[in-house]
């Protein structure tokens, strides 16, 4: 089943853009990535998903509800983690969980206090006391209380120390495996590479890339870094150049064999060649104008998005 | 109804702040009374042999000689103007504020229709206006009868018609919370102030009485409405029919609303 289904999904602000003609589908169960840079439609789409905002024009369906017509049904079935954490002020934690599970019509109580247990969230004190990271674990606690079907996380991590950010995607891990798809929007790419399945890249509200994460930073280019003396002059496929003392690394497009022979007849005392991470294919895609990033993604990638 | 509670407990710090300001300061007019009353008689004894002025002076002592003149004048500025500007900031913000600051992603990612959402915080403001209306009203009853006198016959009724114009005030306010997506004080002030000078600048001339029939303050005519218990049923209808209006077009524009 399509949790997530978007048809030429498009949303304009008056003369601005938000995302344009977007479609995209997210399978059941799966940890899909949306990758972009501030501004680029991430948030559009997700409040388009969770009927904050209506569509221009276009269609999208969520667990098989229409956005429009049937958004309580989604609500109900959906958990969702804004990248800002903002509660009324002068409520206590636990009043503010109670009162999303009294909105839910559930009593969430027993899970709740296992998740703040978990993520050491205290719920005797007030919202107005709390840091921007615990007030993030208070909405972490009220999206995931209820035990969503599929999880809406918007900049997840932000705000979260490196054990809380380790706990949480602990947690998060556990309700995937217990079948809960999981939508993260992010721009922490390691955060994407390591947990999800599929992920897509927007750019100026259109998607330029969707596919598994690996393919996405899969390409023709290998990351070279070496460190001693070596002539590179002349050899084509070489791009991203950097030096750092005799560490030398840059981004080889062309023929290994010939990268072989120029690195033995140089002096090298250590080497490293491996696939670019996504950051890297990141900032590829984000180069140039959209047209021309369309034509660099690989060819099984936009056939994939665009089905 | 889990909306309407906790509007009404995140309410109740400035219910009972202007719940209390408002009947302090009536109540003072009212324990003030007798003690001015006994002034007036012996003022009114020294220029009853003074012609012409004391024919004004007589007037004045017609107002002032009996509570429930007196009261209908005070009231006027206080539960008139006082009451209809906690009846706007009940209202402006209501539905605004989970915008503007920005609780509407975690109040309207909740399985509750923004419908829903508009009818529990109407209550909520509706609920408070009327506990304002009453408190006040009992409050001045009881210190009417604490200071010797007896309470006024038409006394009900004056509180009543303020409690409509509160509530008109309160209507149009919300339906201005639910189009705006900022805070919306000033055009609550504002809209109070407005109708105020309105009624002011319809009483100065004849020809624009019409006036009347659109703010609010028409027809509340304390003096009126204490002296012979006349309630302009008219005026109270049309300023009902705005009301619901203005409450029916936030129920269009809210649901249909970006929430950015």
């Amino acid at each position: 089943m399509h949790v997530i289904e978007t048809q030429n999904l498009t949303k304009s602000y008056g003369n601005a853009r938000g995302i344009v003609d977007l479609t995209l589908t997210v399978e059941q169960g799966e940890w899909f990535g949306f990758i972009g840079p501030n501004g680029a439609g991430k948030s559009t789409l997700i409040r388009t998903l969770l009927g904050l905002i209506h569509p221009t024009s276009g269609s999208a369906k969520v667990l098989g509800y229409d956005v429009m017509s049937q958004n309580q049904e989604i609500l109900k079935r959906t958990g969702y983690l804004p990248s800002e954490a903002v509660f009324y002020p002068g409520m206590k934690v636990k009043d503010i969980l109670k009162l999303s599970s009294k909105l839910r019509k559930t009593d969430c109580a027993k899970e709740a206090q296992i998740l703040c247990d978990r993520l050491q969230l205290e719920t005797n004190r007030k919202i107005d006391e709390l840091s921007f990271g615990n007030r993030k674990k208070v909405a972490i606690v009220a999206a995931l209380q209820c035990k969503p079907e599929l999880l809406i996380l918007d900049e997840p991590t932000s705000g979260l120390d490196p054990l809380m950010q380790h706990e949480f995607f602990n947690i998060i891990h556990e309700l995937n495996d217990n079948g809960t798809t999981v939508f993260v929007s992010s721009h922490i790419l390691p955060e994407i590479q390591r947990n999800c399945n599929r992920a897509a890249v927007i750019r100026e509200g259109r998607i330029i890339a969707c596919d598994n994460v690996d393919a996405l930073g899969h390409s023709n280019s290998k990351r070279v870094a070496l460190r001693g003396n070596v002539n590179l002059d002349g050899l084509t496929g070489v791009n991203n150049m950097k030096i750092n003392g005799d560490i030398t690394s840059f981004l080889y497009t062309g023929e290994i064999n010939i990268l072989l022979g120029r690195l033995a007849s140089g002096n090298v005392s250590e080497l490293n060649i491996r696939e670019p991470d996504l950051e890297e294919m990141f900032i590829r895609y984000y180069e140039g104008s959209p047209t021309d990033q369309t034509n660099r993604i690989p060819q099984a990638a936009s056939e994939k998005e665009v089905n | 109804m889990t909306i309407l509670s906790h509007e009404i407990r995140r309410g109740t710090k400035s219910l009972i702040i202007w719940t209390a300001a408002i009947t302090a300061l009536l109540g003072m007019c009212i324990a003030l009374f007798p003690q001015m009353k006994d002034m007036m008689g012996a003022m009114s004894e020294e220029f009853s042999k003074m012609g012409a002025f004391a024919e004004q002076f007589g007037a004045m002592d017609a107002m002032m000689g009996d509570l429930g003149s007196f009261y209908a004048v005070e009231a006027t500025s206080m539960l008139g103007l006082g009451g209809s500007l906690f009846a706007a900031f009940c209202a402006i913000d209501i539905v605004s504020k989970e915008q503007h600051k920005k609780t509407a992603d975690f109040l309207l990612t909740h399985p509750v229709s923004r419908t829903r959402i508009l009818t529990e915080k109407l209550i909520s403001v509706i609920v408070r206006i009327v506990l304002f209306d009453l408190i006040v009203y009992g409050c001045m009853t009881a210190l009417t009868v604490a200071v010797g006198e007896s309470v006024p016959d038409n006394f009900l009724r004056l509180h009543l018609v303020y409690m409509f114009m509160h509530i008109e005030f309160a209507g149009i306010s919300f339906a201005l919370s639910a189009w705006l997506s900022k805070s919306g004080v000033g055009f609550g002030i504002g809209l109070v102030m407005g109708m105020f000078f309105l009624q002011a600048v319809a009483n100065m001339m004849d020809r624009l009485d019409f006036l009347n029939y659109i703010t609010p303050f028409g027809y509340c005519k304390g003096n009126v409405i204490i002296t012979n218990g006349e309630i302009e049923w008219v005026k109270i209808l049309i300023g009902m029919l705005i009301c619901a209006a203005a409450v029916v077009s936030a129920y269009i524009i809210y649901p249909r609303k970006d929430i950015t």
